[in-house]
């Protein structure tokens, strides 16, 4: 691995602010499609919630490989500094995403559409979940590596 | 149709600070459709209403056709982050090629690098002619 120059992380950075500003749209189509149902837009309310998670799953697989891509590059102190550096990226993890997405396809189950329209939305709202957890899962893996000397300086500053 | 031509410029930015203006250029670009993004919640907060009863009365078609908005410029948002993870792996891949250049570069010879092989040219094996006059060209 080698020396590496902040500048070439920023996209990584980007990522981030990308998905806290994906978890709060999120919380506005939620709650978008709780008005839909109780307005008996049951149709509308079973399209939307498919179209919506498939879209969120392809941007979350983006996130993914935008992480893979600087995981494979980049050494684990580099990447952990920049998780250190934004602390606000830790407040993802209240479980407002997972906690909406189980929502909305509860929600669904609910609506009068057919029954292969639910279970691909079942199908959707598991692989969004994994998919987040799988992220949350390689963060912790950085984590893994606070207390060695190397990294030890970097959470000493920003905590 | 004549080649491009590149207007004469005092400063032309290394390749190392290309890369970096590059990806300087994707995260604001990523930065920018999370203002759009940001704004799209908002705005749909709004039509929802604090307390979720549709403050405008819109009707069922006003409702369906606002959706169909929304959902159209999520699926925006993705296309253009597709290119933006394309366009982030060449720039990587970009990066990395320069590599080799500076670990062969250990005896510090201050060669240039080759524009065939893209290696130094005193270790330049290719058959690129005009290095084989190269005064530490390794057969001289």
């Amino acid at each position: 691995m080698r020396e590496v120059e902040p500048k070439l992380l920023k996209p990584l950075v980007a990522g981030f602010q990308l998905e806290k500003t994906l978890t709060k749209y999120i919380v506005s189509q939620h709650n978008f499609l709780y008005c839909q149902k109780a307005a008996d837009l049951d149709a509308s309310v079973g399209k939307t919630t498919f179209t919506l998670l498939r879209q969120i799953n392809e941007l979350q697989k983006i996130l993914n490989q935008k992480i893979m891509l600087y995981r494979d590059r980049f050494s684990e102190a580099d990447v952990y500094a920049v998780y250190c550096e934004h602390p606000d990226y830790e407040g993802l993890n209240d479980g407002t995403f997972v906690d909406r997405i189980e929502d909305m396809c509860e929600l669904s189950t609910k609506c009068a559409i057919k029954e292969w329209n639910k279970s691909q939305i079942r199908n959707e709202a598991k692989q969004a979940c994994f998919l987040f957890r799988e992220r949350r899962k390689w963060l912790e893996i950085y984590k893994t590596i606070h207390n060695e000397t190397k990294t030890v300086w970097l959470a000493q500053r920003h905590h | 149709m004549s080649m491009p031509t590149i207007p004469p410029e005092p400063h032309r930015p290394n390749r190392k600070e290309v890369i970096i203006d590059l990806l300087e250029s994707i995260a604001l670009e990523e930065i920018a459709l999370s203002h759009i993004l940001n704004a799209e919640s908002e705005k749909i907060q709004a039509f929802v209403g604090e307390c979720l009863n549709f403050p405008t009365k819109p009707s069922s078609k006003e409702i369906i056709k606002f959706n169909k908005g929304v959902t159209q410029l999520l699926e925006s948002v993705v296309m253009k982050e597709w290119i933006l993870l394309r366009k982030l792996e060449n720039v990587l891949d970009f990066e990395d090629d320069c590599e080799p250049h500076h670990k062969k570069c250990e005896s510090r010879c201050h060669c240039s690098p080759c524009h065939s092989c893209h290696f130094p040219v005193c270790k330049c094996r290719c058959s690129h002619k005009k290095h084989k006059d190269h005064d530490c060209y390794p057969g001289k």
